[in-house]
């Protein structure tokens, strides 16, 4: 599962090893020959159409990334990368004079995922004072990760990258 | 990926079915889950449907599937801004549990539970 992800594309590949995308293609197979043993189709619909069916489903599965996390109950899951970022941009779009750029968020802890590593870089309004708006930012970003994922921020590395004038 | 174990027996794609949509109902009844994303079964039958322009089945959500060593469970979830990820998460594994203890999903072997959360909103 990938784990480093960079804000902005939002169209990167999933970074499924060949392992797992061999499995979940023959999961896809069992279900599509289930599904196809239900009934009979016309002769002439049945060349290729296995192939068809699973590029179809490959296509609609396709979710985006994903980040791998677990509860402090030690459950664990995945969740779409996109909505991690969403989480840490608001925290950091919340602190006065601060923009959110870019955002890594990467599984933690021990055992791994049971808290969050954040990256972030950020734009500051021209004028501000950078060590305290940093620890500004930290707190928000700590309480907002673990108040919405429920899950630690172990670490929350924080790059000011430019600087705006309003 | 979660692993468990079980017991019992059985298999057959019609009754994984109707345990798939046990566990639908279940899990959908959670507070702070929105809804559940098709699952693989849907995926196919909306395939199928294209394909061979026929009609498809009624959306699960969820997908009970055995295969050598046990019993897998996918479920695919969007959520909403309720509770805390991780709050809904341990209530959908305990949820699941409490399904297969009370026999609406039958286990043998393995239990791994996979579980996606695809949106938050």
């Amino acid at each position: 599962m990938d784990m480093n992800e960079h804000v902005g594309s939002g169209s990167e590949p999933d970074q499924t090893s060949d392992d797992s995308q061999r499995e979940s293609d023959a999961q896809l197979r069992g279900v599509i020959d289930e599904y196809m043993s239900t009934f009979q189709p016309e002769p002439e619909d049945t060349a290729g159409v296995r192939e068809r069916i699973l590029q179809l489903v490959r296509d609609d599965l396709y979710r985006g990334p994903s980040t791998s996390l677990q509860t402090q109950q030690g459950h664990p899951f995945s969740i779409s990368t996109a909505s991690v970022r969403s989480i840490v941009r608001n925290a950091v779009d919340a602190v006065d004079g601060i923009r959110a750029r870019s955002v890594d968020v990467e599984p933690a802890g021990d055992p791994e995922g049971s808290a969050a590593m954040v990256s972030l870089t950020v734009a500051m309004r021209a004028g501000i004072s950078f060590a305290p708006t940093a620890e500004a930012i930290r707190r928000s970003v700590s309480a907002e990760v673990l108040a919405e994922l429920g899950i630690p921020a172990a670490r929350i590395d924080i790059n000011a990258e430019d600087v705006y004038v309003d | 990926m979660y692993s468990g174990n079980g017991s019992v027996n059985g298999s057959n794609s019609g009754k994984e079915v109707v345990e798939s949509a046990r566990l639908a109902d279940s899990v959908t009844s959670i507070a702070g889950v929105r809804a559940l994303a098709p699952g693989l079964r849907d995926l196919v039958a909306t395939a199928t449907a294209k394909v061979l322009r026929r009609t498809g089945d009624e959306p699960v959500g969820v997908d009970v599937t055995r295969g050598g060593d046990g019993v897998k469970v996918r479920i695919d979830a969007h959520l909403d801004h309720t509770r805390a990820v991780a709050e809904v998460v341990d209530e959908i594994f305990s949820v699941v549990e409490a399904d297969i203890a009370r026999g609406a999903v039958e286990v043998s072997g393995r239990l791994d539970i996979d579980l996606r959360v695809v949106s938050r909103g």
